[in-house]
């Protein structure tokens, strides 16, 4: 994202130093770190409507060489956001000798100049009084670019996926379902989490980590694509037995028995290979009853 | 290798423990075991429940046609109603990161109830007690309890702790664990020493865990043509 060149061009070789430091304590720290890839988790599915629905072209980096890298966002078409986190009680602007000050001062200096870019940069913290009092006490050189953010955490993944305004909403709208239920929402978010922690983070596309998290099987994450559809003879099958029902929401076979006393969800998308194979089976073994359906489904 | 034993495991229970934690029992030796299991764990499930009670037990598919049926079979010798409830589970770790184990549910079979007193999950074993976190935040979520019996013949030594981990306390406090034997061993592939004597799937007689998420069981089918029946009638 930025060159060694850029950073020395900008500032000096000092400058660069600290960043190859930073970057290497970033690198090695990075195992268990899992308030900033439960962040990156929710940045991306919250990204994920935008993607899919306005096919923006969105790239995320992480522990690159930058001053404020946890993550990264390049949306292309707006200023590029950059999120510094601190999962800890004790953070202040002016600790460390004004440490995180100095590192925002110089990433906005850096994108102006190196890369010509606006951009706004984020603290992220996990209480919400701290939020407040870093809020308050932004300084001024920083203000005019700079926020801090809270973002809860728990190591229950779905607490903290119910706590943040837009992550259920977002999790929801990329899974298989219209209404998940909880196992849903938790797997999906773990097999984006996954994806992200797998990924090589000093550059990947948003599409690419949902293609990724897509292909994991059991998959419970929406297909990408609106044209799918039932082959014509299954549908007659399916519509002859009793009591059974489907709908195809997000491209996903849900069928219910007897009013809901039995359901399920085959966990791969209806234009799948899995798919095709049980479209296959169903078609040969023609099932009459929801007995002779089930073992296949 | 420490295991120890509930005030619950009789000579009956020891006996059964050892033919399933033997690795050269055969799958219909083992699966009558756990049907055995069953009954005396039903047997001390009676003496926490009250015959006017409202219980719901669940259980997972492979655990249903052995160890929960034998369960069902003692509760409904006193008790004068059970609703039932069965998942089909995948348990996974998505990209390989242990961290990250879950086990989404693929298809459940869940009868209809307003309310229920009494809520007994059962597992042939309870280890990181992903399984039994899936399934209970799963029915939860429609009915609300007073107690919740979470019982196996046998327990990894922290799976209370894990279990107990993912719940706010106004639920863990309905919590009750009702074992035989708890074992303090596990092996780097998270299999409890002594256990239950290796995977349940296979164990069992089911071809892993793919084989295990095809089956309908015995207990799914009689009960499901059971309530077709009433409701035609």
């Amino acid at each position: 994202m930025y060159t060694p060149e850029d950073i020395t061009n900008c500032f000096d070789v000092k400058a660069l130093q600290y960043l190859q430091n930073k970057n290497r304590g970033g690198t090695s720290g990075q195992k268990g770190t899992r308030y900033e890839d439960l962040f990156a988790v929710y940045q991306l599915a919250t990204l994920g409507m935008a993607v899919l629905e306005g096919q923006q072209e969105i790239y995320l980096f992480s522990q690159v060489l930058a001053f404020v890298d946890d993550l990264i966002i390049d949306c292309n078409t707006t200023a590029l956001r950059h999120y510094q986190l601190k999962n800890s009680l004790s953070v202040s602007w002016t600790s460390n000798d004004h440490q995180i000050t100095r590192d925002f001062e110089q990433q906005h200096a850096l994108n102006q100049q190196a890369k010509n870019r606006d951009c706004q940069l984020y603290l992220v913290v996990a209480d919400s009084a701290l939020q407040a009092t870093l809020q308050a006490r932004t300084p001024q050189s920083i203000q005019a670019f700079s926020q801090v953010l809270h973002f809860s955490f728990s190591p229950d993944l779905l607490k903290t996926i119910g706590q943040t305004s837009g992550f259920y909403e977002a999790i929801a709208y990329l899974s298989a379902f219209d209404q998940p239920d909880p196992d849903k929402i938790e797997y999906v978010a773990k097999t984006l989490m996954g994806a992200w922690i797998t990924s090589n983070q000093s550059r990947i596309s948003v599409i690419d980590l949902l293609t990724q998290a897509q292909q994991v099987s059991p998959c419970y994450i929406r297909s990408f694509s609106q044209n799918y559809q039932l082959d014509s003879e299954v549908i007659k099958i399916f519509d002859a037995i009793p009591d059974f029902t489907y709908n195809l929401a997000k491209g996903f076979l849900h069928w219910e028995y007897l009013k809901g006393l039995e359901q399920g969800t085959p966990p791969y998308s209806i234009n799948s290979a899995d798919f095709c194979r049980l479209q296959k089976r169903i078609k040969r073994q023609k099932p009459k009853t929801f007995d002779e359906l089930e073992s296949l489904l | 290798m420490t295991r120890t034993y509930s005030h619950l495991a009789d000579d009956i229970a020891h006996s059964l423990l050892n033919q399933i934690a033997d690795k050269a029992t055969l799958p219909d030796v083992y699966q009558t075991a756990m049907l055995n299991l069953g009954k005396v764990l039903g047997n001390a499930l009676l003496t926490q429940i009250e015959p006017n009670q409202k219980v719901c037990l669940a259980t997972t598919v492979e655990d249903a046609d052995f160890l929960a049926q034998g369960i069902l079979e003692q509760l409904e010798t006193q008790l004068r109603s059970v609703v039932f409830a069965c998942f089909w589970n995948c348990r996974t770790t998505p990209f390989g990161l242990n961290g990250l184990a879950t086990a989404p549910i693929l298809k459940k079979y869940q009868e209809p109830t307003d309310d229920v007193d009494v809520l007994i999950i059962v597992k042939s074993i309870i280890s990181g007690a992903c399984v039994v976190k899936t399934n209970l935040q799963h029915l939860i979520q429609k009915i609300q309890p007073s107690q919740i019996l979470i019982v196996a013949p046998v327990m990894y030594e922290k799976a209370e702790e894990n279990l107990r981990r993912e719940f706010e306390p106004a639920i863990t406090e309905m919590f009750r664990f009702l074992y035989l034997a708890k074992d303090s061993d596990r092996t780097a592939e998270g299999e409890v020493i002594p256990g239950i004597g290796g995977m349940i799937y296979d164990r069992l007689g089911f071809n892993g865990q793919p084989g295990k998420n095809e089956y309908v069981p015995k207990i799914v089918k009689d009960r499901r043509a059971r309530f077709r029946s009433s409701m035609a009638g």
